[in-house]
């Protein structure tokens, strides 16, 4: 049974000059319980996607398609009803914890915000409440802690507050964009065991650059390049047998592979080639990869991919 | 080619100056010419004010750095100024690295004509045979950094770093802020230069599969200390330091699925 569909999802941003489309025509289904990791370097649209799905994109963005969640398209739905559901329903641990926290409000009062909108803790209740969170998180001193402001906190404990903000009201979807990025390492692996252990028994879309995160964290994982889901499957199976020359590549070049690397650049968006979208700079790019746009084919064992190769 | 003999930096505060916070502590290690040394440790364990402190950009507050057998620390400014063509940083942000109101063509020129190491009409040649040796399409000359992705910058501060055609460059997280697949180009294009050059490179950085890739030998560093230093293999296979231990296997951690396994590129 799936939690969340995204039907024919397309982003396009209107800027002064023309549209550029972001995202094109992505299909993918969230069921309770998974872990979903999408991979990909920036400007791939990973991070639009899971805006869109928050439905917090600038108004410049023009969005099609369908987002199926609880019984209703996301896009279609009022902005007050869509306020009950952000936080409640489906919650963002976001991008740069430095950044999202709001800098002049004591971190207590800013967790306990979502909690006073969707829940009936209220006073004393609340308070414990928020306390019992950072608890949980790992935060030392919680009944202090509440009272300090972001810029007392370490960058994994910024990380961990973000993190029980996002927990808080008990969501059915955690989204978490770069929940590792600019940490250090011994951190990362402090913040990857704290959101493994989290997200047990809970559905999570995690939206990542670093192959690291999504291996630990992902049951499934979907491979993004220039606005298109590129492949996907179960996250052992797509790091261990990697099917696109696009996600061989992205493996290849990791250091401990020994970072061979893929030649040329990722396409700006809106200059995305008329073929495959990878076929520039693919080392096995036929005729038809150059004049033909691939679709997303099933290969078996729940995986898909988007090659000629496999047709 | 280069050393540093228990190189200090502290900063001083408080009444008097009396208290003293320390970024680096002691800190010893030597380079051989043609070798590169990886420099590890967290974000806040001094290891970019040891790069700064290897070129004299930042001044130690005690210690000895040797540099090809000069005393560096001991050279007036004049002196120090005719070495410095000798030794070359590349920062971890291209984007604070380049003028952005340069093109990144005059960007690279700017040491040749600084040093006066080519005429004003030889200068467009070298400078198309440096963007050639980087990888950059003579084409971008004229771009400025704005228009430029986040590789073609750092391609374009590598270009300006070995325009003088420095023995000595210091690169401090070099591809911090790149994506994997061009952080693989920019690796193998240093990787290429270091054997053209035959550069001796200090190689700082957070990630330690990256710094495994690179150096030869590789020192640990922690608050500010110096916990572990050694051949690379020797120091990752036989962690002595209890945080390079914790290092080590927080990075095998994260990519468990190419330890103890062949990746099957083709299948």
């Amino acid at each position: 049974m799936s939690l969340l569909t995204i039907n024919n999802l397309s982003v396009q941003f209107e800027t002064a000059g023309a549209t550029v489309p972001v995202l094109d025509r992505i299909d993918f289904e969230v069921a309770a319980g998974d872990h979903i990791a999408l991979i990909g370097e920036s400007g791939c649209g990973k991070t639009v996607l899971g805006m869109s799905v928050m439905r917090l994109l600038p108004p410049n963005a023009r969005i099609t398609g369908a987002i199926r969640y609880a019984g209703s398209d996301l896009l279609q739905v009022a902005e007050r009803e869509m306020q009950q559901i952000r936080g409640r329903g489906i919650a963002l641990i976001s991008q740069n914890s430095v950044s999202s926290l709001n800098p002049v409000v004591r971190i207590g009062d800013q967790i306990a915000e979502s909690l006073s909108l969707h829940t009936q803790y209220r006073g004393d209740d609340l308070r414990h409440e928020v306390i019992r969170l950072l608890a949980e998180l790992g935060i030392e001193q919680p009944e202090e802690s509440v009272q300090k402001f972001p810029h007392q906190f370490s960058g994994g404990m910024r990380e961990r507050i973000l993190v029980a903000m996002a927990l808080a009201c008990n969501p059915d979807i955690i989204i978490a964009d770069e929940p590792t990025t600019g940490l250090d390492a011994l951190v990362k692996v402090q913040i990857l065991r704290l959101l493994k252990k989290a997200m047990q028994g809970r559905t999570l879309l995690l939206i990542t650059h670093d192959l690291g995160t999504a291996f630990t964290l992902a049951s499934r994982t979907a491979v993004m390049y220039a606005g298109e889901i590129l492949e996907c499957g179960p996250t052992s199976e797509v790091f261990s047998h990697p099917r696109h020359p696009y996600t061989q590549g992205l493996l290849a070049s990791s250091p401990s592979a020994g970072f061979h690397p893929i030649p040329g650049l990722s396409p700006a968006p809106g200059q995305v080639p008329s073929g495959c979208r990878f076929c520039p700079r693919c080392s096995c790019a036929m005729d038809t990869c150059r004049s033909l746009h691939p679709h997303l084919k099933e290969t078996g064992r729940g995986r898909r991919v988007r090659c000629f190769r496999y047709d | 080619m280069i050393e540093l003999c228990s190189v200090s930096k502290y900063y001083t505060s408080g009444f008097f100056k009396q208290k003293q916070t320390y970024a680096v502590r002691d800190v010893s290690f030597s380079i051989r010419k043609g070798d590169t040394l990886g420099l590890v440790g967290e974000s806040g364990s001094g290891k970019s004010t040891i790069g700064r402190m290897a070129l004299r950009l930042t001044e130690p507050s005690a210690g000895r750095i040797v540099f090809d057998g000069i005393d560096l620390l001991a050279q007036k400014k004049p002196a120090l100024r005719e070495i410095r063509p000798r030794m070359q940083i590349v920062f971890q942000d291209p984007d604070t690295a380049l003028d952005p109101r340069f093109p990144i063509g005059e960007s690279v020129a700017e040491p040749l004509a600084v040093w006066h190491r080519a005429f004003r009409h030889e200068r467009e040649d070298r400078v198309a045979a440096l963007f050639e040796m980087v990888g950059l399409q003579p084409e971008l000359a004229g771009r400025r950094p704005f228009e430029l992705s986040g590789g073609q910058k750092q391609r374009a501060a590598i270009a300006r770093a070995i325009a003088l055609e420095p023995e000595f460059l210091v690169l401090d997280e070099p591809t911090a802020a790149l994506d994997l697949s061009v952080q693989a180009q920019i690796l193998s294009l240093i990787q290429v230069l270091k054997k053209r050059m035959n550069l001796t490179i200090l190689f700082i950085s957070h990630n330690l599969a990256v710094v495994e890739r690179m150096s030869d030998s590789l020192a640990v560093l922690h608050k500010g200390v110096l916990v572990e230093s050694g051949r690379t293999a020797e120091v990752l296979e036989h962690p002595q330091d209890l945080f390079t231990r914790q290092l080590v296997d927080a990075a095998n951690g994260s990519y468990p699925f190419f330890r103890n396994r062949i990746i099957s590129v083709n299948e």
